[in-house]
């Protein structure tokens, strides 16, 4: 009996959003090289999904039981 | 895009609270400190939200009917500072009155300011131009330990938007 076509898995979303990601940071990174390419990717990163737009973003500290702050 | 598709964190949400209280209250405000540069891709974190208003009776009405709105109360940590501060709310904010340290007045820096939309609110917010002249002005140790960083996010910022156009 012929096995039934194998579907494609799809592209899951997060993947093209890497992509994306990945294809900025190759672009813009080169041309800053004093900058630690980790900052460079971090902004990147939120210039793609900035807060407010429900990115998941946090940014505020706040102080924790033990008089700690923290995100 | 799978970035764009998570859910809002709480940070998030509390932002888009004070922008629909705002809008609603009618207040014109400016977000300026480091949640501006936030805002703008600064991988920074802060302790508060800083807006800057001018100082007018009609404001004073509208920052009580903000503070309502948010369920807080507003007081003031100096006599040396006309700063108010919301307190009673899940997060601080900061009013700032008139300008910025730099002699950034709320005209100028309003005049320069991203309209942004936060979670359909609209948001004037200081450029990162000003964000990091008032912080150089202010000079204290924790504008000097951010400045590096907000420096670093204004040229990748400007090599972005270079390429976009």
């Amino acid at each position: 009996m012929a096995r039934p076509p194998v579907a494609k898995p799809a592209v899951p979303p997060a993947d093209a959003y890497r992509d994306r990601l990945a294809a900025l940071f190759a672009e813009v990174a080169p041309q800053l090289p004093d900058i630690d390419p980790a900052v460079v990717l971090q902004v990147l990163d939120a210039w793609l999904r900035p807060v407010g737009s429900g990115g998941g973003r946090r940014f505020l500290l706040r102080e924790g039981p033990d008089g700690r702050r923290g995100p | 895009m799978a970035g764009a598709d998570r859910s809002p964190s709480p940070d998030e949400r509390w932002l888009v609270e004070l922008a629909a209280a705002c809008q609603a209250v009618g207040l014109d405000a400016v977000v300026v400190g480091a949640t501006a540069a936030v805002l703008q891709g600064a991988p920074l974190m802060t302790q508060d939200v800083d807006l800057l208003v001018r100082s007018t009776v009609r404001n004073q009405a509208k920052l009580q009917a903000l503070a309502r709105a948010l369920g807080g109360s507003w007081m003031r940590l100096s006599e040396l500072s006309s700063v108010q501060t919301l307190v009673g709310c899940p997060l601080q904010v900061d009013i700032l009155f008139d300008a910025l340290p730099g002699g950034l007045r709320f005209e100028l820096v309003k005049s320069r300011a991203l309209r942004l939309d936060v979670g359909g609110h609209p948001l004037a917010v200081a450029t990162l131009a000003d964000v990091i002249a008032s912080k150089r002005a202010a000079n204290r140790p924790k504008d000097r330990v951010q400045l590096p960083l907000l420096e670093e996010t204004a040229r990748i910022v400007a090599v972005v938007e270079r390429r976009e156009g």
